[in-house]
């Protein structure tokens, strides 16, 4: 079974465990969770990286909104 | 606002660049992707690249981390106006002074590439949304497509031959898997190819910042063993070596670094992560870029590499910033890490500067 461990696998510490993000194709959870060796490893669902990933494409910009010349781009930062 | 599609980024780096002409250049680079997009890099400084050394920042490698090329256009625009208009920058509750701008743009320049893989982004955002390689077609018209760009550098490329065969080493020979296919030979991409080509016009670059998501965490050098200053027989350019490196926690092989490049890589890299800290109070951590596993063929690594292996060249330090808790937040999120990533850049500089300057030698004492 290929899981991705996304860009690079650094584990985090987060309340006393070491935790890391896997990718999964939701026909593997089972094989993943059966396939757990080590007792104190817990596998633990956050979401639907896919779906969540199909409802930001409505977020993402339509057309060109710098299509124009004069649309100059403007950052985040406060201006101060 | 939303997300920056592929053609948005692009128009937006040409109009930063037509508003802003004495403090911008805007650079082709030489090779189009296989889908035949041609992506731009803007230069941000006032100064030429002769006068005044650079840090090359990297955005959208991988397709599927929307957030890092919105991160750098917006950065790229906050330091034109800022400059422009004699202004601070404030991001959550770090500020850099107008001074403190001024620095960046008249001793440095930065060479912003914010979409390195426009096909994988615009395949992402269009189709597959977790895809995260660039789009070459399948070798013998297959449905195998891509190359994991961030596995295609020339570091360690073969790491079948590089690495121990139970070293767990993020990289695959094969043209079907889907996340990390590191290509049919080192630098065989033209996302690739790009970037070397800019570490190559551009010898005044020193810094090398390749922004992904998501962990969060800051890293620096190396990606391929654990660190160790003791041993200099024990790199990458050894093939004593092969079939050895990249289990952890053993004494067989670790990755040499003198300490003068560790303490330089772990400061910055800490400063970075202060900097980010202050914005909203996520602490990203910086740490080796060895985790679990080693890596091959990364872009960090690679620049960091290039000096060892060819010490005509410059020494690049190479940092990976992984920003944000996953790869497509909404976009009030993204604007957060947007703010995040912008405060550990514009951070880097200003301590680069400090600490090193444009002073720092080709070749450390004690190498």
């Amino acid at each position: 079974m290929k899981s991705s461990l996304g860009c690079r696998a650094i584990p985090r510490q987060r309340d006393g465990k070491f935790v890391i993000d896997a990718y999964l194709p939701e026909t593997q959870l089972q094989a993943a969770r059966d396939g757990r060796t080590a007792r104190r490893v817990s596998l633990r669902i956050i979401e639907n990286a896919t779906e969540i990933g199909r409802e930001r494409q409505k977020e993402v910009g339509e057309g060109n909104r710098f299509a124009a010349r004069g649309q100059i781009p403007r950052g985040l930062g406060r201006k101060e | 606002m939303a997300y920056l599609n592929v053609i948005e980024i692009e128009s937006a780096l040409r109009n930063l660049a037509a508003a802003y002409p004495a403090m911008t250049e805007l650079i082709v680079s030489p090779n189009v992707s296989h889908e035949g997009r041609q992506v731009h890099i803007l230069r941000v400084g006032t100064k030429s690249n002769a006068e005044v050394d650079g840090v090359l920042i990297l955005g959208g490698v991988h397709a599927r981390e929307w957030v890092p090329p919105d991160a750098l256009v917006s950065l790229a625009a906050d330091l034109l106006e800022a400059y422009k208009f004699s202004t601070g920058l404030g991001y959550g509750n770090k500020r850099f002074s107008a001074n403190d701008i001024r620095q960046i743009m008249e001793t440095w320049n930065l060479f912003v590439c914010a979409c390195v893989n426009p096909d994988g982004r615009h395949y992402s955002q269009t189709n597959d949304p977790l895809w995260r390689k660039n789009r070459r077609p399948h070798p013998s018209s297959g449905n195998c497509v891509g190359v994991d760009i961030n596995r295609n550098f020339d570091f360690l490329w073969d790491h079948l031959t590089k690495f121990a065969s139970d070293s767990g080493v993020s990289a695959s020979e094969d043209p079907c898997d889907r996340n990390v296919y590191r290509g049919p030979l080192p630098t065989s991409e033209p996302e690739t190819k790009n970037v070397v080509w800019l570490l190559d016009m551009y010898p005044r670059i020193r810094w090398h910042v390749d922004v992904h998501s998501a962990v969060p965490v800051i890293l620096h050098s190396w990606g391929s063993d654990q660190n160790q200053t003791i041993e200099p027989i024990q790199t990458f350019l050894n093939s004593t070596f092969d079939g050895i490196r990249g289990r952890p926690n053993d004494a067989a092989y670790g990755e040499y670094i003198t300490q003068d490049d560790l303490h330089i890589v772990e400061t910055l890299g800490n400063r970075m992560n202060d900097a980010v800290k202050a914005v909203r109070g996520v602490d990203y951590g910086a740490e080796q870029a060895f985790g679990l596993y080693p890596t091959s063929g990364a872009s960090d690594d690679y620049a960091f590499s290039r000096h060892f292996a060819d010490p005509a060249k410059t020494k690049v330090y190479g940092f990976t910033i992984e920003c944000g808790h996953s790869f497509q937040p909404t976009w009030s999120e993204a604007e957060e890490v947007i703010r995040e990533v912008s405060a550990g850049l514009i951070t880097l500089c200003l301590e680069a500067s400090a600490s090193a300057g444009s002073s720092i030698p080709a070749s450390v004492p004690g190498e």
